[in-house]
């Protein structure tokens, strides 16, 4: 630590830093534009110039630029010094000399960075009274909108696009004030992380388009804290909405989690909210003549039948799901019992996850968080394929190589924060990175290696690496020369870091990768390294879900076809993206009745002889469990139309009106809000007891206020609905959590899970995050970043997996046909926005190109696959990196489907065109 | 006896003042069919104009309801299907009965559509007609303000103004041009 | 008078072969290289004859050479950078040195390589240089040919690579932290410093950056040793210069001078004076880019130590003639373009400030400024300095026209006082295309 003195004032700082982010983390206002917390100084604006003064007796001091100047012990500054602030003021006006007149028209206003720093300058006249130079803008794609006159050329863009997040596609053109930023030519940005430049831009160059569509001024937005359920990370976002329509997701800080960035997907894939094909009305259909039923005062008409459907069923079954939260899980597992509970996933992946748990709970290796695989200096990936999958993850990574080579620039007595200077010292170096799965993206370019190979290959791999690691670990006598050297190449780079990570991922099916992984984690925790380790798992609640436990979906399948069970009620789950589409249509066949609670239309809704509407995430409160085993919070942002109510509430509504008869209520029935939803959700499971922890209940208060959604500068609230009703209803009370709906409230500080949008006086745009932090870029002040509720109680493990699997031999004429993800097309919610949509690709099947001669396919060509009893027109790619003998299926909504992993007989099943002629 | 007098004095008195009211001249305004003066910057009805070019000037930037003191205009800014169309209110509210004629929102207002006339006479019986929307607001001229056109002086694109053509715009840089 | 630089350079613009180069002493330095010369007794040698930088900066070669890290653990390879990029308007005189004795170069940079251990040197040269370009490819293949490159020295393990690099264009290539990225293949942004390029340079590794007439000098210490090199100048500084004249002068050129020459010398002894029917008003130094020296300053020694810095600095010493046939505005005007025009975008004070410089002084070109104007230019001048932008192209920038504010006051005045230039209403066959 260190002293600084700022304007006669001394303050106590992390010399590690500059002095701008030292400045501010103490709340003093200096201004910038190129700086960013997670990317470092470079210098360029030249708008944080302080006043550094040699001692105490020099008067006049020089103008220095804090970004570019260390907080080191006794550095004597000032920010009010009469020169810098004319300075400053002036840098505001030289970029107002081409700052067009769009603030009216320009989404980024209202929390605008420009707009911040102008005033806190005071610059205010306009001398300058020539011609401002303009530009043509470009269309970037679905997701983002180019409005190129307005940029101040802050080099944020194209800093965080290609150095931060490994893009390729955008960059800067032209020199003086005629610099571009841009593509080559116009296009969709390809990077799966480009939202992140309408936060990163401080100006409206790049605005978020699908927010566009639907535009709101921030102070008019009613946001509250939310989870994104779009892949097993958990990043954590705020939601906003406005006129019962969501409007946009922008990230939420969690220094644990996402940090600053989220992936296209989370902030992009919310529109399933407001689809078209919600169900907004609770439906009861006579078996296959739907018909709507309206809802009578009191309890609704499909309540009551279903509550007598339950309590007359011969046997009922309840079939959860990985994307419901906790709570709504917990609340149909006690209605129905946890014997007759589900976890409604099939039996391969419940398999997978129980090895996961037991690999955490019963090991000594932890899980990492996003943070903790920034931090790593060597990475070792069993399978996943992490752009595609868990792309924030991939994210981290991208930064986990700059950690090795830091070294050297401590050595060269380079600060860390000097970005430029470090990236010129560093120049293409890079820690260790390998990679492994079973096809090449844009994301392998950084590995130090990569292996691609079938899914039983590179669980070998792993034994082998864990064998050349750990004292008694198994080890792969028969490898190959190549492989054996790759093994050591993995095993040296391992031991010789700090911070080891081994990632797997479940999307292949191979119970070996798991437990290899967890071998090599567990052989670098014996030879006394810390190792972590990471499973991608594939929903927001797969954790969560599988820590509440309950049977396969082979086994609610069983109880429906003998007949144990009639009645089945399903959460949130559409099955056909489950199981094979005969055994479903038999299952919901052979049921009595079928009631089903979710949001949006599906395969599983459609068979609904009741249907009750569900309160997507936004419209609900709840809790998800992430992959690294982190609970965490999400809050209704507003109060859903129709008869769209909490899963958890429909569930028990439905406890109360079953016991209506039998007199005392139990279980779920007793639940009147969500504090008795979270307290029974503690004692569901051994493993939830710390779910009270993750943020104050209902009802929490600061000075005897709640916490108000909406923004003190909330407008129009006495014309919205005047063309309805000249009524104005007082808004509606949330019993739920501390949150409020309204504009009153307290604005002081909070817990951090109650906080859902960051603004501070004078920092109206997501800079303000900054004021939240004691040291810029570190954690929130005092914060709660969720519960990790799996951390390792054993202090080495209990014994190796053993069981290596064979080197992969395909039977002939049977290729192992495997699942690649698509970041945009294998989510079930994020596909149903347009933005989204137009990004998913066509459905493809890859093969490596010696499988393509033998069967004698072309590159790009169209043929029709049968899988599983159906057709499926796909697009062959020919790619070097898809292991012989395996087929990947690209898992888009056209396929959804199929069940993957599964053996294909390709030379039957394929037709091409000259095949289809043929016959 | 004395206060006999006094009490006929004040009567007399009294009655003569009225008397000779008969010949003075009324203040009584007679009003509708005289209209009493009302200087144009009088803060009366609520009118959204357009520019000179005859295009509404309105262009959603939700200032004016950010500023009213009580909520009461509320719009939504329309998506425009091609991105270089004008930006222009989908929807846009005032409630009379809550208004207060404060003017607060033509101040803020960037493009000085949104404009306080000298009109008062807004009367209604049933609250709910008070509840003017665009049509009811939106007029066919100017307004106070006759020359302010905004499109001319901000840089985005639309239909009648490209780049570069603006009030001291240059012509769009090239990007892919190698002179200096 | 010896001119060691240019003494053998062709009158008749033909260049020097390598025959001729060796037949006249060249090479020879290298020997003693091999006889027991270390690299840090060269580096002492050059610190005690005190050659300074001639690109403008005047920084103690010696010193500079002193911050690369040497010995067993340094990085390596490292690197030594001739730049060639000769911009500066008005500069002309490393191109004299290519074009007539391109081998020069090469033997100087194969010293100061050796000096800090460089393997790998780099000749970044101006783009618009074709003529340097091809001499300096004749002359690295016959030196690589010769086996002064490519090969071990004889009797050393010292062997040096040399490789001729031609710039792409732009001014900001000059700077030597620009250039390096431009090396590189990025874009010809300047570097923050610290670090500087003796610890993080090209591609990360130590390199020096050495414009190529300092480059020139470094044979000549090494055969005559620092005594002669500093008996060659007229003040503390040593060594020789090439000085030159452009404008209005009877006589415009270039001379190799004792360093400290002064200005009134140059010009009057050597250029011959003002040209017939005009007279002296001022003078720029070095380049462009340094302040207005005017009829007070000329007898100043033109070194590097000589001028106080509340009246300029030395630059280039390639120095352009402000005549008062030509209106200074304008001639500003001239300028300011230019480097609006070079910036390279990076920093906001020189991006957004430059133009706006330069569109100001159009203003008083056309008649159409006003005193807030002036008080405009002051502010930039006052606020372009160096530390305030990221380099020191702005600074530069504004080093001419505080100057011109400060002498021309006058001339600025009546361009807003009669609307219009002066010198416009003045015959227009007098008119100056600077």
């Amino acid at each position: 630590m260190a002293t600084i003195i700022v304007d006669n004032k001394s303050y106590t700082v992390n010399e590690q830093q500059n002095l701008l982010a030292a400045c501010l983390g103490h709340g003093l206002n200096v201004p910038y534009f190129c700086w960013h917390p997670a990317m470092g100084s470079v210098g360029a604006c030249r708008q944080c110039a302080v006043k550094q003064f040699k001692d105490d007796r020099d008067q006049s001091g020089r103008l220095v630029m804090s970004c570019m100047t260390p907080a080191t012990n006794g550095t004597r500054i000032s920010i009010d010094d009469p020169e810098a602030k004319a300075f400053r003021a002036s840098v505001i006006e030289w970029l107002m000399v081409n700052h067009p007149h769009d603030c009216p028209v320009c989404d980024e206003g209202g929390e605008c960075h420009l707009q911040d720093m102008t005033v806190m300058t005071g610059h205010v006249y306009r001398r300058y009274r020539y011609q401002k130079r303009t530009h043509r803008n470009q269309s970037l794609g679905p997701f983002i909108r180019h409005e190129m006159n307005r940029c101040i050329q802050c080099y944020r863009c194209v800093r965080y696009y290609r150095d931060y997040a490994g893009g390729h596609d955008l960059n800067v053109f032209g020199s003086h004030d005629a610099v571009y930023f841009g593509r080559e030519q116009d296009g969709t940005l390809e990077n799966e992380f480009s939202g992140n430049l309408v936060e990163v831009c401080p100006t409206g160059v790049f605005t978020d388009k699908t927010f566009f569509h639907h535009y709101t001024r921030k102070w008019d937005l009613q946001a509250a804290q939310s989870i994104c359920p779009h892949c097993s990370l958990g990043c954590n976002t705020t939601a906003a909405e406005r006129s019962g329509t969501l409007r946009r997701i922008t990230n939420r800080f969690n220094s644990q989690v996402n940090g600053y960035f989220l992936c296209d997907r989370g902030r992009f894939g919310y529109e399933y909210v407001n689809s078209p094909h919600r169900i907004k009305r609770a439906v009861m259909r006579q078996k296959r003549h739907p018909s709507q039923l309206g809802t009578t005062e009191g309890v609704p008409q499909p309540l009551e039948f279903t509550a007598d459907c339950v309590r007359q069923a011969r046997g009922i079954v309840g079939i959860g799901s990985p994307r419901a939260s906790l709570e709504a899980n917990v609340a149909l597992q006690s209605l129905v019992g946890p014997q007759h509970f589900y976890q409604g996933i099939d039996e391969q992946e419940g398999q997978l996850l129980s090895t996961i748990l037991k690999v955490l709970q019963t090991g000594p290796v932890p899980s990492a968080s996003i943070h903790d695989a920034e931090q790593s200096d060597a990475v070792f990936v069993l399978g996943a394929d992490l752009l595609n999958e868990a792309p924030r993850l991939a994210l981290a990574l991208l930064q986990s190589i700059r950690q090795q080579p830091m070294e050297q620039v401590d050595e060269l007595k380079i600060p860390r924060w000097d970005e430029a200077a470090v990236r010129n010292a560093v120049q293409n170096r890079r820690g260790p990175l390998f990679l492994t799965g079973y096809q090449r993206t844009w994301f392998h370019e950084y590995a130090t290696d990569t292996y691609f190979a079938a899914p039983d290959d590179i669980a070998r791999l792993g034994f082998a690496v864990a064998g050349s690691i750990g004292q008694g670990a198994p080890s792969v006598p028969d490898l190959s020369t190549e492989v054996r050297d790759l093994t050591q190449r993995i095993a040296e780079a391992l031991t010789h870091a700090q911070r080891p990570l081994i990632i797997a991922g479940t999307e292949s099916g191979s119970q070996a990768t798991i437990e290899a992984a967890a071998n090599v984690a567990w052989a670098l925790h014996q030879q006394g390294k810390q190792p972590r380790l990471s499973f991608v798992l594939p929903e927001c609640n797969s954790v969560g879900l599988a820590l509440l436990g309950g049977g396969s979906l082979n086994d609610a399948f069983d109880a429906i076809r003998r007949g144990k069970a009639d009645t089945v009620i399903v959460l949130e789950n559409d099955l056909y993206r489950r199981a094979e589409q005969a055994n479903v249509d038999a299952f919901f066949e052979t049921a009595q009745t079928v009631v089903v609670i979710d949001s949006v239309e599906n395969g599983t809704t459609a068979h609904a002889d009741v249907l009750l509407p569900a309160a997507t995430g936004p419209e609900s409160d709840g809790t998800f469990v992430n992959q690294e085993g982190r609970a965490q919070r999400f809050y209704q942002v507003f109060v859903p139309d129709g008869d769209v109510k909490e899963s958890w509430r429909w569930l028990s509504d439905l406890g109360r009106a079953t016991s209506q008869e039998g007199g005392s209520e139990s279980g779920v029935a007793t639940w009147r809000n969500f504090d008795d939803a979270v307290s029974a959700t503690a004692i569901a499971a051994p493993m939830l007891a710390r779910i009270g922890e993750v943020a104050p209940s209902a009802s929490f208060r600061l000075v005897g206020q709640k916490v108000p959604r909406q923004s003190e500068r909330c407008s129009g609230r006495t014309s919205l609905i005047s063309h309805l009703t000249m009524h104005e209803p007082p808004p509606p009370v949330d019993h739920d959590s501390p949150l409020g709906f309204t504009m009153e409230g307290y604005r002081g500080p909070l817990p951090s899970p109650l906080i859902s949008q960051f603004w501070a006086p004078g920092w109206n745009s997501i800079q303000a995050v900054n004021t939240y932090q004691d040291e810029v870029g570190g954690p929130l002040r005092d914060e709660m970043p969720g519960v990790r509720l799996i951390e390792p109680v054993a202090t080495k493990a209990a014994g190796w997996f053993t069981t290596i699997p064979r080197a992969y031999q395909p039977p002939t004429h049977q290729w192992l046909l495997l699942a690649l993800s698509a970041v945009f097309g294998s989510d079930e919610l994020s596909n149903q926005s347009p933005a989204i949509a137009e990004r998913i690709g066509k459905p493809f099947l890859s093969l490596h190109p010696s499988d393509g001669a033998r069967l004698t396919l072309e590159d790009h060509s169209t043929i029709d696959l049968v899988l599983q009893g159906t057709t499926y027109r796909l697009v062959v790619h020919l790619d070097p990196s898809t292991p012989v003998g395996t087929a990947g299926l690209s898992l888009v909504p056209e396929v959804s489907g199929v069940r993957v992993p599964a053996w294909v007989d390709l030379l039957k099943a394929i037709q091409t065109e000259q095949t289809r002629r043929a016959a | 006896m004395m206060n006999t007098w006094i009490y006929a004095r004040n009567l007399v008195v009294g009655l003569w003042i009225v008397f000779k009211r008969t010949f003075t001249k009324p203040v009584t305004v007679q009003y509708p069919e005289e209209q009493p003066y009302l200087p144009p910057r009088w803060r009366g009805r609520i009118v959204l104009t357009r520019d000179p070019d005859g295009e509404e000037r309105c262009v959603a930037c939700y200032l004016c309801s950010a500023a009213c003191p009580v909520d009461c205009i509320s719009l939504q800014a329309a998506d425009n299907p091609e991105a270089h169309e004008r930006r222009y209110p989908a929807f846009f509210r005032i409630n009379f009965s809550r208004c207060i004629y404060c003017g607060m929102c033509e101040e803020a207002c960037p493009t000085n559509a949104i404009q306080l006339i000298p009109d008062f006479e807004q009367s209604e019986y049933a609250r709910r007609n008070l509840v003017y929307e665009k049509e009811d607001l939106l007029i066919s001229g100017t307004g106070k303000y006759h020359d302010y056109n905004f499109y001319r002086m901000a840089g985005v694109r639309t239909r009648d103004k490209d780049k570069g053509q603006g009030e001291h715009e240059l012509p769009p840089v090239d990007v892919k041009s190698l002179m200096p | 008078m010896e001119r060691p630089l240019t003494q053998h350079i062709h009158p008749d613009g033909t260049t020097r072969t390598l025959r001729e180069y060796v037949k006249t002493g060249g090479y020879r330095s290298l020997q003693r290289l091999s006889s027991g010369l270390a690299p840090k007794d060269l580096q002492r040698l050059v610190t005690d004859a005190g050659l300074r930088g001639r690109g403008g900066g005047g920084f103690l070669t010696g010193t500079k050479w002193s911050f690369v890290p040497m010995g067993a653990d340094a990085q390596k390879p490292k690197y030594i950078v001739a730049n060639g990029d000769e911009m500066e308007p008005g500069t002309f005189k490393d191109r004299v040195l290519m074009e007539g004795d391109p081998h020069g170069l090469v033997e100087g940079m194969i010293l100061a390589g050796y000096a800090i251990d460089a393997e790998i040197g780099y000749i970044f040269l101006r783009g618009e240089y074709h003529l340097s370009a091809q001499r300096l490819t004749e002359a690295i293949a016959e030196a690589y040919a010769a086996g002064y490159l490519g090969k071990p020295l004889p009797g050393m393990g010292f062997r040096f690579d040399l490789h001729l690099h031609a710039s792409a264009g732009r001014y900001i290539c000059g700077e030597e932290t620009a250039l390096i990225n431009a090396l590189e293949g990025k874009r010809a942004v300047p570097r923050a410093k610290p670090p500087f390029p003796q610890t993080v340079g090209l591609w990360g590794k130590p390199t020096v950056v050495q414009n190529v007439e300092t480059l020139y000098n470094i044979p000549h210490i090494v055969n005559q040793g620092s005594d002669w090199y500093h008996r060659l100048s007229r003040t503390q500084d040593g060594g020789t210069k090439i000085y030159g004249i452009s404008g209005r002068v009877a006589n415009p050129g270039w001379w190799e001078l004792p360093l400290g020459t002064t200005a009134r010398e140059v010009l009057e002894r050597y250029a011959g004076g003002m040209a017939d029917g005009v007279r002296f008003r001022g003078l720029l130094p070095g380049g462009i880019s340094t302040a207005f020296m005017t009829e007070e300053h000329l007898d100043l020694p033109l070194d590097f130590s000589s001028i106080p810095p509340e009246v300029g600095r030395l630059g280039t010493a390639t120095m352009i003639v402000l005549d008062d046939h030509t209106c200074p505005v304008r001639f500003v005007l001239n300028l300011e373009k230019f480097f609006a025009r070079e910036s390279c975008g990076w920093c906001t004070p020189c991006r957004e400030g430059l133009p706006w410089v330069a569109r100001i002084l159009m203003s008083f070109e056309e008649g159409r400024a006003t005193s807030e104007d002036l008080s405009l230019l002051k502010m930039h001048a006052k606020w372009l300095a160096p530390g305030h932008t990221f380099c020191g192209l702005a600074p530069g920038a504004m080093a001419p026209l505080q100057s011109a504010l400060k002498y021309f006051h006058d001339d600025f005045e009546r361009h807003i006082s009669t609307e219009g230039c002066p010198w416009s209403k003045k015959s227009s066959q007098q008119r100056v295309l600077v």
